[in-house]
Formats: C-alpha cells, sequence, structure tokens
C-alpha cells in the first residue's frame, strides 16, 4: 500500500513543521461515493483496519477500541455515524487517528485517498438544505477543479450528539 | 543579591519553597508536642524548643539568602520569641502557641506566593500585624520574666536592622548548651547534610572548573558563590564551625571575583579547589563518624583572605548579602562583635572547635547504633526528576506486555521448545525484578502525611472543645506517590469526623468512666499486598439504628423486616450527602467526607472496612493495593470476547454440576457451592455477546468476592493467569458499566478489566 506509506512519510513531516504550513491542507478519503476532507492538523496517522475489541453500552457508530503500540484508541466507523450502510472491512479500509483535545480517535473509511491544498477562497459554506441533520457534521464544501470534497468539522464529529437520538 | 539568570533563580526559589516547606512541617508538629509537654509538666521542653528555634532560623537564612524580607523579619520575631522563652522559665501559655502556629501558616502563605511570582510582596501588612503580635508577647513574656534587658533588645529591633543584631543568633549557638542540641540532630538529619553538602561541593567545584576556562564568567562565579554559601549556611545550622568557617572564607573570596574586584586567576582557583577538597574531606570525616579535623585549614585561610586582597574579609561592606554573612560567621563565633570578629577569628575558632567535638561523638554513637555504615564518599541517594520515575514505570508496563507477547507467542504454539521456555521463565523472572524496583522506587514513607494531622487534631480538638491525643504508628511505612496524593483529603475527612462525631465531648466521657482525653490513632502497615491505613478512635461508636433510620428516609436501603448486617448499614455512611447530623457544625456534618473517602480508594482501587462497636469506638480501614499499575489478572473467554478478572478478587472456578442449580421464580439461577448460595451473572448477557456455552453445566463458574458478597460469573472458559497492565478506557467512551479499564493481552488484543465490586452491587440491584 504504497499511497499508505507516502501518507504516513508526509505527516510525519508535517508534525515537525508549523501550523502554518499545516492550514488549507485536508486529508480526504472516500465513504462511499462521496469524498470528504479533514483537517490535516488533526491527522495523526493512518493505519490498517485492525483488531477491534468491543467495548459494551457504546453507540452504534462507536465499534470499540485498538491497540495502537500500546495505547488504547477508540475507533468510529465513520459510515454508522453518517447513517451510512455498513458494509465489511477489507483491506483497502482504513483506520485514520486523529487526535482533538488530547483525545485519540481513530475514525474507520473505506479508503484514504490523498492530501490536498484547499486554500480558503474555494470552501464554500455547506448548503442550507433543511433535510438530513448530517449536515452539522460539515464545515464546508471544498472546490478542488471540477470536483467537490465534503468537509468535516472534525470536532463535531467527535463530540456532538445532540441530535443523535 | 541573586544576579543569576531567571532561570537559575528559578530552580533556587523552587529549591527554597520545597525546602522551607518541609520544615514548616516538621515545625508545626514539634510546637505542638511542645504544647503538649508544658501542658503536662508545666516546663518548656528544651529540646524540642532549641529544634523550633533552628528550624525558624533555617528558614530565615535560607529567606535572607533568597532576599525574602517579609519572611525574614516574621521568622526574626518568632526567633526572638522563642529565644526568651528558652532562657526563662516561662509557662508556654495556648495563646503563645497559636502565635506561632500563624506565623508558621503566615509563612507558608508567602512560600505560595513567591512560588508563583518569585517574591515575597504583597504581605508586607500581614507581616506586620504578625510581627506587632509577636513583638507584644516578646514584651510581655519578658516583663513576666523581669527580664527588662530583653525588652528593650527584643521588642526594639525593627525588623529590618534585625539582622545587624547578632545577639540572638550568637547565643544560640553557643550559649544555648550544645550537648542538647546536638542531641537533637537525628543520624537522618546528618545523613542528610552529608548528602546535601557534597552535591553542594560537586556543584562548586564543576563551576569553579568552567570559571578557570573562562576566568571572565561571573555567572559562574555566582553559582560556586551561591554552592558555598548554602553550605556555609548548613555547616552552621549542624554546628560544625569549622566548616563554615572555611567556607565562609571560600566564599568571600567568590564574592570578590563575582563583583569584579578581583581578577580570577589559576591560583585563586587553585586555593579555591584547595578549600573545596578540604570541606569535602571533613564531610567525609562527618559522614564516617570521625571527630571533625581539617588538615592545613589555618594555611588555607590565610590564603583565601591573602587572596581576597584584605583581611578584614567583606565585613565591613553594606548590602544585605553581607550583612547576614556578618550574622552568620558571628553565629559561629559566640557573642562577638560583628566589627571585631576578624581579629579574633582564628583563636575563637580554636575554642569554639574543642566544645563541638564532643556532640560529635554523641552522634556517631546514635549513628553506629543504626544499621550500617555508608561505605566512605559515596553517595547515597541522588534527586530524580518524578517525571522520570513516571516514564520508567510506563515502559516497564509495556515491557511487561511485550513480555507477555513474546511468551504467548501465537507463532510457537505447539512447538516443542525446552530452551526458548527456560529462557522465557528467566526473561519472566527479571521482568517482575525491573518491576518492583521501579515501583519501590516511587515509594514514600507516609510521616510527611500523619505529620500533618497533628496539626489537625490539635486545631480540632480546641474547635470542638474536646481533649484528644492522637498516636501515630507506622509512620514509616512506605507507599506509591500517587497514594499519598489521594490518601491526604481522606485521612483529614477521616479524622475529623471521628474527633467530631466519634469522641463525646470530656464531661460526657468521664460519665460513662472513659479517660477525659478521647484517642485517635492513626496506623499504617503492609499486609498482605496492600497497605492498610487505619483511623481508630475510642468514641461512641456509629450509632447504628440513626444510620438505618436516615437510609430508609432516603431509600437508600429498603424497609425490609429482617436483621441487616452491619457491613450493610456501615455502607450507608459512604452515599453522597448522607449525614445522621442533626446540626451542621464548622467541622463537619454535610454528608460530603465519606463520599470524598469512599470515591479517593475507589480511585486507588482500595477497599474501606468500617468496624464500630457502640460505646467502644470506631476503626476505619483503607485497605489500598501496593501496586497501581500492573495487577495479576485472570483472562476468561466469552465467545470472541475475553475479560480481565483481578486476581485477588477471584475464590475459585469450577463446572457446576446438575444438582448445585436452583432456579428462584424469578428466574434467577443460584448455585450453591458448600452450603453458601451464590446468584450467577451471566456476562454474555450483561454484554450482549454471542457465548459459547449458554448451559451452565457446559461453561465454567468464577466465584468472585468482593466487600465480603460473592457472585458467580458464567463464562465459556478460563484462558488463563497473567500481568496485567491497567490502561484507562479512553476518555472518549466515558465510564463503561462493570468496566476499570483494560488490558492489552500477550497477543495485542484489548480485554475489559471487570470491577468486580460494582458488577456484584449491579446484580444485587437488579435483583432487590
Amino acid at each position: 500500500m504504497s499511497l499508505k506509506e507516502r501518507l504516513d512519510a508526509d505527516l510525519l513531516n508535517d508534525e515537525e513543521d508549523d501550523e502554518d504550513t499545516q492550514e488549507d491542507k485536508f486529508l480526504t478519503f472516500i465513504l462511499g461515493k462521496e469524498e470528504y476532507g479533514i483537517e490535516i492538523r488533526f491527522v495523526t496517522e493512518i493505519i490498517g483496519i485492525q483488531n477491534i475489541t468491543e467495548v459494551p453500552d457504546m453507540p452504534h457508530y462507536i465499534k470499540g477500541v485498538i491497540n495502537l503500540r500500546g495505547k488504547v484508541v477508540p475507533v468510529m466507523d465513520v459510515r454508522l455515524r453518517f447513517g451510512v450502510k455498513e458494509r465489511p472491512y477489507d483491506d483497502r479500509t482504513c483506520i485514520v487517528v486523529i487526535n482533538i483535545d488530547d483525545q485519540s480517535v481513530g475514525l474507520i473509511v473505506d479508503r484514504v485517498s490523498e492530501v490536498l491544498d484547499i486554500p480558503k477562497t474555494e470552501i464554500e459554506p455547506p448548503a442550507r438544505v433543511k433535510k438530513g441533520e448530517n449536515s452539522r457534521f460539515i464545515q464546508g464544501m471544498g472546490r478542488v477543479g471540477e470536483q467537490v470534497k465534503i468537509l468535516l468539522n472534525a470536532h463535531k464529529l467527535l463530540f456532538d450528539e445532540e441530535q443523535q437520538y | 543579591m541573586v544576579n543569576g539568570d531567571f532561570d537559575e533563580k528559578l530552580e533556587m526559589v523552587k529549591y527554597f519553597v520545597n525546602d522551607s516547606r518541609e520544615l514548616l512541617d516538621d515545625v508545626e508538629p514539634q510546637i505542638i508536642a511542645m504544647e503538649e509537654k508544658a501542658l503536662s509538666s508545666g516546663k518548656i521542653d528544651e529540646e524540642i524548643l532549641n529544634a523550633i528555634f533552628r528550624l525558624f532560623h533555617s528558614l530565615k537564612g535560607s529567606a535572607s539568602f533568597l532576599d525574602l524580607q517579609t519572611i525574614i523579619s516574621v521568622t526574626h520575631e518568632a526567633e526572638t520569641l522563642l529565644d526568651i522563652f528558652r532562657k526563662g522559665q516561662t509557662a508556654v501559655e495556648p495563646g503563645y502557641v497559636d502565635l506561632l502556629i500563624r506565623t508558621s501558616d503566615f509563612i507558608r502563605n508567602i512560600l505560595d506566593t513567591v512560588e508563583r511570582q518569585l517574591n515575597d510582596n504583597g504581605y508586607e501588612s500581614g507581616a506586620a500585624v504578625i510581627i506587632e503580635d509577636l513583638q507584644k508577647t516578646i514584651a510581655a513574656v519578658s516583663l513576666s520574666q523581669g527580664n527588662s534587658g530583653n525588652v528593650e533588645a527584643a521588642g526594639s529591633i525593627p525588623s529590618e536592622e534585625a539582622m545587624d543584631e547578632p545577639a540572638d543568633a550568637a547565643e544560640f549557638t553557643i550559649s544555648g548548651n550544645l550537648e542538647e542540641m546536638s542531641l537533637a540532630i537525628t543520624p537522618e538529619m546528618t545523613q542528610r547534610f552529608v548528602e546535601e553538602n557534597l552535591e553542594l561541593l560537586d556543584d562548586a567545584e564543576k563551576t569553579l572548573l568552567a570559571l578557570e576556562k573562562e576566568p571572565g564568567d561571573l555567572e559562574s562565579a555566582g553559582q560556586a558563590f551561591r554552592a558555598l554559601h548554602s553550605f556555609k549556611g548548613n555547616s552552621g545550622f549542624l554546628g560544625y564551625a569549622d566548616l563554615e568557617e572555611l567556607s565562609h572564607h571560600a566564599e568571600t573570596l567568590l564574592d570578590k571575583i563575582r563583583e569584579g574586584e578581583k581578577v580570577c586567576d589559576s591560583v585563586a582557583i587553585s586555593f579555591l579547589l584547595i578549600a573545596v577538597d578540604a570541606l569535602r574531606d571533613g564531610i567525609l570525616q562527618i559522614n564516617q563518624g570521625i571527630s571533625l579535623e581539617i588538615p592545613g585549614q589555618v594555611e588555607i585561610i590565610t590564603h583565601l583572605d591573602k587572596l581576597s586582597g584584605d583581611t578584614d574579609g567583606s565585613l565591613d561592606k553594606g548590602g544585605p548579602e553581607q550583612k547576614c554573612q556578618a550574622l552568620e560567621v558571628a553565629g559561629g563565633f559566640g557573642q562577638t562583635h560583628a566589627d571585631e570578629i576578624p581579629e579574633k577569628r582564628p583563636d575563637q575558632a580554636e575554642e569554639s572547635r574543642k566544645p563541638l567535638k564532643e556532640p560529635f561523638k554523641e552522634e556517631n554513637a546514635v549513628k553506629n547504633r543504626g544499621e550500617k555504615q555508608p561505605p566512605s564518599g559515596q553517595q547515597q541517594a541522588i534527586r530524580v526528576d518524578i517525571e522520570k520515575l513516571d516514564k520508567l514505570l510506563d515502559l516497564v508496563g509495556e515491557l511487561v506486555i511485550s513480555e507477555a507477547m513474546v511468551a504467548n507467542n501465537q507463532d510457537l504454539k505447539g512447538l516443542q521448545l525446552d530452551r526458548f521456555e527456560k529462557a522465557v521463565l528467566q526473561l519472566d523472572k527479571i521482568t517482575r525484578d525491573i518491576q518492583e524496583v521501579a515501583m519501590s522506587m516511587r515509594m514514600i514513607p507516609l510521616a510527611g502525611t500523619f505529620r500533618k494531622m497533628v496539626r489537625l487534631v490539635r486545631d480540632l480538638s480546641q474547635k470542638a472543645n474536646k481533649k484528644v491525643s492522637l498516636e501515630i504508628i507506622g509512620e514509616e511505612t512506605e507507599v506509591d506517590k500517587t497514594i499519598i496524593e489521594q490518601i491526604s483529603d481522606p485521612l483529614v475527612h477521616l479524622i475529623r469526623n471521628a474527633v467530631d462525631h466519634g469522641l463525646e465531648s470530656p464531661e460526657d466521657r468521664l460519665a460513662v468512666g472513659k479517660p477525659e482525653s478521647g484517642r485517635v490513632t492513626i496506623e499504617a502497615k503492609h499486609s498482605a499486598g496492600e497497605v492498610w491505613i487505619i483511623v481508630e478512635d475510642d468514641g461512641r461508636g456509629l450509632d447504628r439504628e440513626k444510620i438505618l433510620k436516615k437510609g430508609i428516609e432516603r431509600g437508600l436501603i429498603k424497609n425490609e423486616d429482617r436483621d441487616f448486617k452491619d457491613e450493610e448499614v456501615w455502607r450507608l455512611i459512604f452515599e453522597p450527602g448522607f449525614s445522621t447530623a442533626e446540626k451542621i457544625s464548622n467541622i463537619s456534618g454535610r454528608g460530603v467526607g465519606m463520599d470524598v473517602v469512599s470515591r479517593n480508594i475507589e480511585k486507588l482501587r482500595g477497599k474501606v472496612d468500617v468496624r464500630s462497636r457502640p460505646g467502644i469506638g470506631t476503626m476505619i480501614a483503607l485497605r489500598i493495593p501496593l501496586t497501581l499499575a500492573i495487577i495479576e489478572g485472570m483472562v476468561v473467554r466469552v465467545g470472541h470476547t475475553r475479560y480481565t478478572i483481578p486476581i485477588n478478587s477471584i475464590k475459585e472456578s469450577l463446572q457446576p454440576k446438575n444438582w448445585q442449580i436452583t432456579f428462584t421464580p424469578d428466574n434467577l439461577e443460584i448455585i450453591s457451592i458448600r452450603g453458601e448460595l451464590l446468584p450467577v451473572v451471566r456476562l454474555h448477557e450483561l454484554y450482549n455477546v454471542q457465548p459459547d456455552c449458554r448451559l451452565l453445566t457446559d461453561g465454567i463458574l468464577v466465584v468472585v468476592e468482593s466487600e465480603e458478597k460473592k457472585s458467580c460469573l458464567f463464562v465459556d472458559e478460563v484462558v488463563g493467569q497473567q500481568q496485567i497492565v491497567i490502561k484507562g478506557l479512553s476518555n472518549y467512551l466515558g465510564h463503561v458499566r462493570s468496566v476499570s479499564g483494560c488490558a492489552i493481552l500477550g497477543d495485542g488484543d484489548i480485554s475489559m478489566i471487570l470491577d468486580v465490586s460494582d458488577l456484584i452491587n449491579s446484580v444485587e440491584g437488579a435483583s432487590a
């Protein structure tokens, strides 16, 4: 999986960099047909799917915990978080480990695609459509050439629960 | 006077604050002990008085080093007061003791500020009040002694100029009788003195060598100066006049260099190094218990003085640090006036050396009685950053996991590997040893925590108008640093309860034929992998009926017509907000305390045992496991999921026979084991997983116990026992029902650690 290795290398370097150089950079991943982006400053690493230990009494989108080099990291299936149909994990399934407020959480995604520069001028606020409460996870729509990436608000993705049930 | 850069000052202030806090921690119990003795015998115990005096004195010394005027002036007045006590036969009244304690509290407050803002500004008015009170007391006491001379000396000294007046300190060192003083110097103090001073000398030597390379580096000179200055202070404190004198002369020379008044050449450095070596010899002599003799002391001093440029030393110069040097030097030489010192120095030193040798022998005798003589010149302890210890413990945890990963590696399953197994056994042993050592490095005696309680008991007994004697047993018991941090609050609450609720008023006690003064005991001991901290009182005991009534009132316990076990009743007092007190006193009664106790102890995975008998007293034992991070665990399997059960809560495991199983009408399963009827908890139902076995007779029952209640956990299989490193379940997930954390297993998978007491209680709740 050369892409993943490359990304890993990139990310390692990025950790040393200033916040400035991380700005406007998004890691994009694929979920079903859509491509999503998440701010790279939150991402600490990307790993393949691992053995997940179930944890009782969790919302359905929390699949359990994994052992990340001795650290216990909870993992969330982003498909389930968005209410998209679950699909079996395969060898392209990835866990994107993000770190917000000192909390490490793994995001299970179909596959990781690339790191993109999306300047602020190319980002539009999320469309104000009534339907779908999942829009609360969206920070904006990023234009990259002809394509549109859905940029996620990582904080809301992790912590926003108000309207879930 | 500190002209070092900010970081260095920060470092010094940190040391100062820490040391001073320790001194205050020491001083408080002493003051209280003095009061007790004074009350019982009507006389002030001179030994204790001297000890208190010394503590204040060294506080003043280190404060003057950092130029903290408020602390200096306050401690000075306290010293003066103590000095009068020491001279006269004054009876100590409680008011005086309160004043001293207030002083120590005040200094403690200042220390907090010093720690934050690096100076003691903002306390001037508070200091003025305390100083005034101290001076009033001084005047009153002196008058009552009819010693008008002292009133003048003490009462009229304005605090700033106080430093110029060496009389008190001088009398302290020399005229205060030395025999008695040296008795109060414990072998531990000497040991600490030796360690600290060797460190200081090493520091001085290092900086001197740096100075030699770069003679213009005034910063190094300053650092060496400070090291020697602290050395001097320490030596003076324990009465080693030779060391004090020699270090003073070296210090004077360094001061000149530091101020740029003297060129720093290799000759100067050489002599300074010789002086440092001589000082080190002296310290080593003390360490070995040989009487102190510094070879060539006089010559070294002469050379140092010659290099300093004038035989007068720096004593006739102004500036606060010189003044304080003058004070300390004068302290070493008797009642000489500061300006006479230079001329008289050699003979004075000669004189003072003689009486000082006697105490040394005393001290050696004490020391020889101690266990073993440390080899000379070897450092017995080093300071280590606590972060490093934490990190080490983390790494040991990782090591334990990796060891299990190697030993239980899937790739080796079913292979015949004799030599490998042997090697693994060896690895296992070493890993455990390392773990033990790493744990022991974080162990601290409980003495510090316990001593704070002396003060607490005193304050409480006054507030509650009760007579209390506190007994402390086993304060040398060592526990993990984390336990110390968590144990302090619970102890305070337990003692408050014991004094406020437990003990009766003196009249009531006399009425029931108990001694007027109540007894509270704090005891610590190790017992089977646990540390027990026991708080016991001989008061009226818990009121079972009242607690039960309140418990039923609040719906914490069902009003059933049956006999409740004592444990069931006592557990109620740990409920948040539970209090039987009709009125809330300012000491206790809000029902918060015991909740804090159980919470903090729970955090340490400990247990609280309560025993109480009406009219006889109450005993509360905190039982805390010694190791916090690594435990022995039993891994069990239910379907695909593996759970870990702490081994100390497992009683046995068995495969039940049909005849042992009974179904209640509520469809609860009960197992009969040797006449005991135990409820069954099906883990697969609790956690909603797919099990292999559904029939009880197919699987395994693990009998677990917590707080003297038992249950059977139904699992598919017992996988095996292993060392478990406890890891918190991510905060992100919050609390999980009956899970206390998770463990990483040998194959890298994660397993939940079951919280047995929570499990058992939840079963009870469900069945009730």
